[in-house]
């Protein structure tokens, strides 16, 4: 069955997309289920203009801030809680092997703001092209140049202060 | 007049301090160390940050298959012919209308002209039944029992009187 295909050919991408954004292991194996769930019952309003990749990325980074945003609305939780909490899953989280060094680069992260932390991921973790994340976030690749370098300025400032460069 | 002598130019200072070389390749490696797992490492290859069962695939495969068959097909929404619905709508509205509309009429109906077009005698009849509708309507209540039911002398407004002084009541 071609759909079969296509999840084997996708999963993994999304899953890591969707992971390092939610950080949980079981949010995140969810939320990629829902998304080929969605693909499954929205293929006839597929555009062929668009990517198939794009397109499936599109779908899992709306579903990633939808749930970034809902539990913040659920809970009346600051963004500052958020992260909060996501950091300690870092911390807690038995399958998390990073050494103390990528603990703390990965909290870094943890600090931008949603959209930039995805921007961020989408470059530096995933090697995508400013194009292709131009497609999937619907943004310039001006913006998302800027947003990138704002970030690794983020980033790097944090690291700074913990004497970690 | 002869020009101040210049002091002796000093000698530049190459020298560098105790084991310098040491402590930049140690730092040199340090960072490349660094670099090297950030980059090769966990970079692309975000399951050496966090490994996953190797049987997760499959088992998020067989679970996006069982969503979708326990799923109800969200289809008719959006293959539901959208002017099926706005017909339907229109006969809807266009019932309702023919059915409320002489209703509407009759309640705005111009009563000058009713009256000015019929007869004394008909306008007659119609108030004397609409008098006896009227009365017809109203309770009839028998003599004697309002008394009974309510007391000769009203205790409160004895009391009332007894603790008001004539004072209170000007100004």
């Amino acid at each position: 069955m071609a759909f079969n295909l296509l999840i084997r050919k996708y999963q993994k991408r999304v899953y890591w997309l969707i992971r390092k954004m939610v950080i949980d292991h079981d949010d995140a194996n969810d939320l990629s289920q829902e998304v080929f769930v969605k693909i499954w019952f929205h293929l006839d309003g597929f555009r062929e203009e668009a990517g198939l990749f794009t397109w499936i990325y599109r779908v899992a980074t709306n579903e990633c801030l939808h749930f970034l945003k809902k539990k913040r609305q659920r809970f009346f939780l600051p963004i500052g809680d958020v992260e909060g909490e996501l950091g300690r899953k870092i911390q807690m989280s038995s399958h998390f092997t990073g050494d103390e060094i990528q603990q703390k680069l990965q909290q870094a992260i943890l600090k931008l703001p949603d959209k930039q932390r995805l921007v961020f991921n989408m470059k530096y973790f995933e090697d995508l092209t400013y194009e292709q994340m131009s497609e999937i976030l619907g943004t310039s690749v001006g913006a998302l140049k800027a947003s990138y370098f704002h970030a690794v300025q983020k980033i790097t400032d944090k690291l700074e202060k913990e004497n970690l460069r | 007049m002869k020009a101040p002598k210049l002091p002796p130019k000093s000698e530049p200072d190459f020298s560098l301090p105790e084991g310098y070389f040491e402590q930049f390749s140690d730092h040199l490696n340090n960072r490349i160390e660094i670099l090297e797992k950030w980059k090769n490492q966990t970079r692309l290859n975000p399951e050496a940050l966090w490994p996953v069962n190797s049987g997760l695939w499959l088992k998020m495969e067989e679970g996006i298959r069982s969503r979708i068959q326990q799923s109800p097909s969200p289809v008719w929404k959006f293959n539901f012919p959208s002017w099926v619905l706005a017909s339907v709508s229109c006969v809807l509205l266009v019932i309702g209308f023919w059915y409320y509309y002489p209703i509407r009429n009759q309640d705005l109906g111009d009563w000058n002209q009713i009256i000015a077009q019929s007869s004394e005698s008909e306008c007659a009849a119609y108030l004397e039944e609409d008098d006896d509708w009227v009365k017809g309507g109203a309770v009839a209540i028998p003599d004697g029992v309002l008394e009974s039911v309510l007391p000769e002398a009203l205790p409160l407004e004895d009391g009332l009187m007894e603790d008001l002084e004539l004072e209170d009541l000007s100004y």
